[in-house]
């Protein structure tokens, strides 16, 4: 990770790299990740980038904590 | 090709700050410059440029974007009289990178000012902004706290969006820790809870709302009935549910009250407490009192009837009153049938008179007996139905337990119905049904409210669901708090790693600029103090820092440089860390612009920069604009004059723009202004004043000292006047020039080449086309050229003490300068 990270030039790159390898890091929270580089790793972030990714992590905290609900909205 | 660096070919300026007319800075012979000028005459409008051209949002960090606070906004990019002069504020630049030339132009007025493609190309090249202005670089080492610090040598290394993320995600962790620890959605279910409760229970506690609900809900209905846990399948929950569903198919407290209103309404019997008086009230007996009085006023009207079955002669009787009234005068026959009185039945007016009066009053009891029945037969209608409506109410009512009394009601319900017809149906068998349902009635209704009051089981479940409901909520707040626990927890992680990642990439530049920096430093200042760029863990209270520090003595090791260094000093670490930045970082496009950046040194320190310059920047770019004259000569001193092109704004015009000394117009210039098919005469009499004034200077040519206010301002023909003289004086008489009859000498020595372009229409120039300026122009390279040493052709001559004669410049040569003969170029 380190490696890809450093070898990105622009920090577009670096960014984009780093949201690769987290994905892939063992035990990673792979819904939070996808959250991070959908909104806070992004080199020209949006004006409410915070609030959309704060957003986001708690619509995953309500999913996780009412696992029927979510089962019912998937099936 | 690919590695080949970025130059700058040249930089215009027109109605951009204090640049009105158009002025152009070309950089394809000497691609440095150097330009010296009073504060205030528009020598930083030319670093402005070159930041406008270079900015994304097409301002200048001073001004941002609007006017704001201390901010004028992009408005003040353009000359204050650029629209009135009609010139369109904008900023050219030309590109070159190996033999490919990009040009681009950039408006600097109007909502949109997009930046052309070769700036956008050239800011890719940039790893560290080009752009050192001398005022930024005190505050940065000594007012700037770490986090700005850090702000601005990562902006500095392009690397502001990663700052960008560190504080978006430094903002996103606290945002979702203070979530995860927000109290609010417990507090609304315990509110929910206390009113449910009815204030009884004020926070959920699930021990507390069981045994409230067994207290408060379920002891009221039973007593045995008690919840283990608030669970749906808790056995007493059960019982509770099979209760509440039996009390709905069968009659609850309410159900029964609702009963006994409908028979009430039906048939009541009611003993007053004081008088001991029995009333009988309800639309049976309110009907049958009515049907009654209905009979008894039927029957009385058919007997006054009868009585008055001449009623046909009521109007007859009426006239018969008037006519037979004792104050009337008496006729002696019948009106009517002429019969003489005394011979009529009754035979005399009296008889007549009581006969009248009888029929009368007949008549009277007949009218009154019809309107007692015509009343008796509205109020019998009316109670009739009431009684019609009243009769179902307590039929719906009724259960499949009381079905002898419902159907004997619906019975009597259709001989109601069909009241006045029909058989006659009593309801005495009715009315003993009643009063024995009402006795019942009030005999269990008496039992429940004994009982349980208003509790039901029907109520007690609704509310042990809504306690169950508020429970699910409850435990739906915690497991989603517990959750974004878990997510806080590992987004700190993550964000942790991420900001450590940046770190690395940061630090990485930061080590590599540290020698480098240090190098710099001790070149500027004589002595090293080594500096440290240092990045301190981050944590909740600090965001990213930068810790710029020196080690300033052996006890004195990781120090503030604000506390030890002087001015020059802190001034110098901010210079050698961005020197070194761009040195380092920006080899794509070795442009260095350097905007009064040495106001904090003194004179040894000024050359000692001028030199550094010289020694560790010659493959770089460089523009520098200074408004300190020494420093400006010393860069004059030790720049090299074929790389770097010195200027000096000599005053600032109002109505024209920043007037300029030395800074030569190149033949590439004029060539280019005829190529776009414009006039290049303002060109050319630049370029013949600024080598009028450089062959005077070589030649050490006498002029008048010029007033201190117009130190520099030598006008043309004293220059040409001078150099006319200076030549006669010296026997040095230039060769004639071809075609024009020696003219241009001439009119050098007249002092007539100030007018070239605008007064030269006389023949043989004509009226000043660009064919006769290209004519003007070829023999004034013709004269110039002659201007020339004849041994090594340089055109750089000085004339020391005591020579009267100029000699060549060039280190070895010396010639001492003649005229060559014929212009070079002549055919």
């Amino acid at each position: 990770m380190e490696g890809e990270a450093k070898s990105a030039e622009t920090p577009e790159a670096f960014l984009n790299a780093l949201g690769d390898s987290l994905k892939g890091k063992d035990g990673a929270d792979t819904d939070l990740v996808e959250i991070l580089v959908a909104h806070i790793l992004k080199a020209a972030p949006a004006k409410n980038a915070v609030a959309n990714a704060k957003d986001a992590i708690l619509k995953l905290a309500v999913e996780r904590a009412n696992p029927s609900k979510q089962g019912a909205a998937n099936g | 090709m690919a590695d080949t660096p970025c130059h700058l070919l040249s930089l215009g300026l027109a109605g951009f700050r204090a640049y009105l007319r158009e002025k152009t800075f070309d950089f394809r012979k000497k691609r440095n410059l150097a330009i010296f000028g009073p504060n205030g005459d528009g020598k930083s409008s030319v670093i402005d440029a070159l930041e406008f051209m270079f900015s994304k949002e097409g301002t200048l960090e001073r001004l941002g974007l609007r006017t704001i606070n201390n901010q004028a906004g992009f408005a003040a990019l353009a000359h204050h009289l650029a629209d009135e002069s009609e010139i369109l504020p904008n900023v050219t630049i030309s590109v070159i990178k190996g033999k490919d030339v990009q040009n681009g132009e950039r408006s600097a007025t109007g909502p949109k000012r997009p930046i052309p493609a070769v700036a956008t190309e050239l800011v890719g090249c940039f790893v560290v902004s080009p752009i050192i202005r001398g005022h930024a670089l005190r505050s940065f080492v000594e007012e700037h706290t770490p986090e700005q610090r850090y702000m601005d040598v990562a902006t500095w290394l392009q690397l502001g969006p990663l700052v960008e993320v560190q504080k978006n995600l430094r903002v996103l962790r606290l945002q979702v820790k203070a979530a995860a620890e927000d109290l609010l959605p417990s507090q609304r279910i315990d509110i929910r809870v206390a009113k449910e409760t009815a204030q009884v229970v004020k926070s959920w506690d699930a021990v507390t709302v069981l045994a409230h609900v067994n207290a408060s809900v379920l002891a009221p209905l039973d007593t045995k009935l008690a919840l283990t846990a608030l669970a749906v399948n808790d056995s007493a929950y059960v019982e509770l549910e099979s209760q509440a569903k039996a009390e709905e198919n069968r009659v609850g407290l309410a159900g029964l009250r609702q009963i006994r209103n409908a028979a009430v309404a039906l048939w009541t019997e009611t003993t007053e407490i004081e008088t001991g008086e029995l009333f009988i009230n309800g639309a049976i007996p309110v009907f049958e009192a009515a049907v009654a009085a209905l009979s008894a006023a039927v029957q009385k009207e058919a007997e006054e009837r009868d009585k008055a079955a001449h009623a046909a002669f009521e109007t007859l009787w009426k006239a018969a009153e008037s006519v037979f009234s004792e104050d009337a005068t008496v006729p002696a026959r019948c009106p009517v049938c002429t019969t003489p009185i005394d011979e009529t039945k009754a035979g005399s007016i009296d008889a007549i008179r009581t006969h009248v009066s009888r029929h009368l009053e007949e008549l009277a009891d007949y009218a009154a007996a019809k309107k007692t029945l015509n009343e008796a037969n509205t109020v019998a209608i009316l109670a009739q139905a009431q009684l019609a409506a009243a009769l179902p109410v307590l039929i719906g009512l009724l259960s499949d337990d009381d079905a002898a009394l419902k159907a004997e009601i619906i019975a009597y319900q259709g001989f109601i119905a069909g009241w006045p017809g029909g058989d006659v149906q009593t309801s005495d068998n009715i009315v003993a049904e009643i009063a024995k349902l009402l006795i019942y009635l009030d005999q269990v209704i008496a039992d429940i409210e004994t009982k349980q009051g208003d509790h039901t089981y029907v109520k007690a479940k609704a509310k042990i669901d809504h306690l169950l409901e508020l429970q699910a909520e409850h435990d739906l707040v915690l497991r989603t708090q517990e959750e974004l626990a878990n997510l806080s927890g590992a987004l700190t992680a993550q964000a942790t790693m991420i900001s450590c990642e940046i770190r690395k990439k940061v630090q990485v530049l930061l080590d590599k600029l540290q020698t480098p920096m240090n190098d710099i430093y001790k070149l500027i200042q004589g002595a090293g103090v080594p500096i440290r760029l240092e990045l301190p863990p981050e944590d909740d209270t600090n965001q990213q820092r930068l810790n710029l520090v020196i080690d300033f003595a052996k006890n004195r090791t990781g120090v503030q440089p604000g506390g030890y260094l002087s001015d020059s000093q802190i001034h110098s670490v901010a210079l050698a860390l961005r020197l070194a930045a761009i040195k380092l970082f920006n080899a794509a496009a070795p442009i260095i612009a350097l905007d009064d950046i040495v106001t904090s040194y003194d004179a040894d320190h000024r050359r000692t920069i001028a030199g550094l310059i010289a020694a560790l920047f010659r493959d770089c770019q460089i523009l520098i604009t200074t408004h300190d004259e020494r420093f400006f000569n010393y860069l004059k001193d030790q720049l090299e004059g074929k790389t770097w092109a010195f200027t000096r704004i000599i005053g600032l015009d109002p109505t024209y723009g920043p007037r300029f000394a030395d800074h030569k117009v190149s033949d590439e210039m004029i060539e280019e202004r005829w190529a776009e098919g414009e006039s290049a005469a303002n060109e050319m009499r630049q370029a013949e004043e600024e080598w009028l004034l450089g062959i005077c200077r070589d030649f050490g040519v006498s002029v008048r000292i010029r007033p201190l206010e117009r130190a520099y301002s030598y006008e043309r023909s004293e220059l040409a006047s001078a150099l006319a003289s200076f030549l006669k004086a010296t026997k040095l008489e230039p060769a004639c020039i071809p075609g024009v009859n020696n003219r241009f000498l001439n009119s050098l020595q007249k002092g007539e080449i100030e007018n070239f372009g605008s007064h030269f229409q006389d023949a043989p120039y004509g009226d000043g086309s660009i064919g006769d300026e290209k004519a003007r122009w070829e023999e004034f390279k013709k004269f110039r050229s002659q201007f020339c040493c004849k041994k090594c052709n340089k055109s750089k001559f000085q004339r020391p003490m005591p020579l009267t004669k100029p000699v060549c410049a060039r280190v070895g040569c010396e010639v001492q300068f003649e005229f060559a003969g014929a212009p070079m170029g002549d055919a």
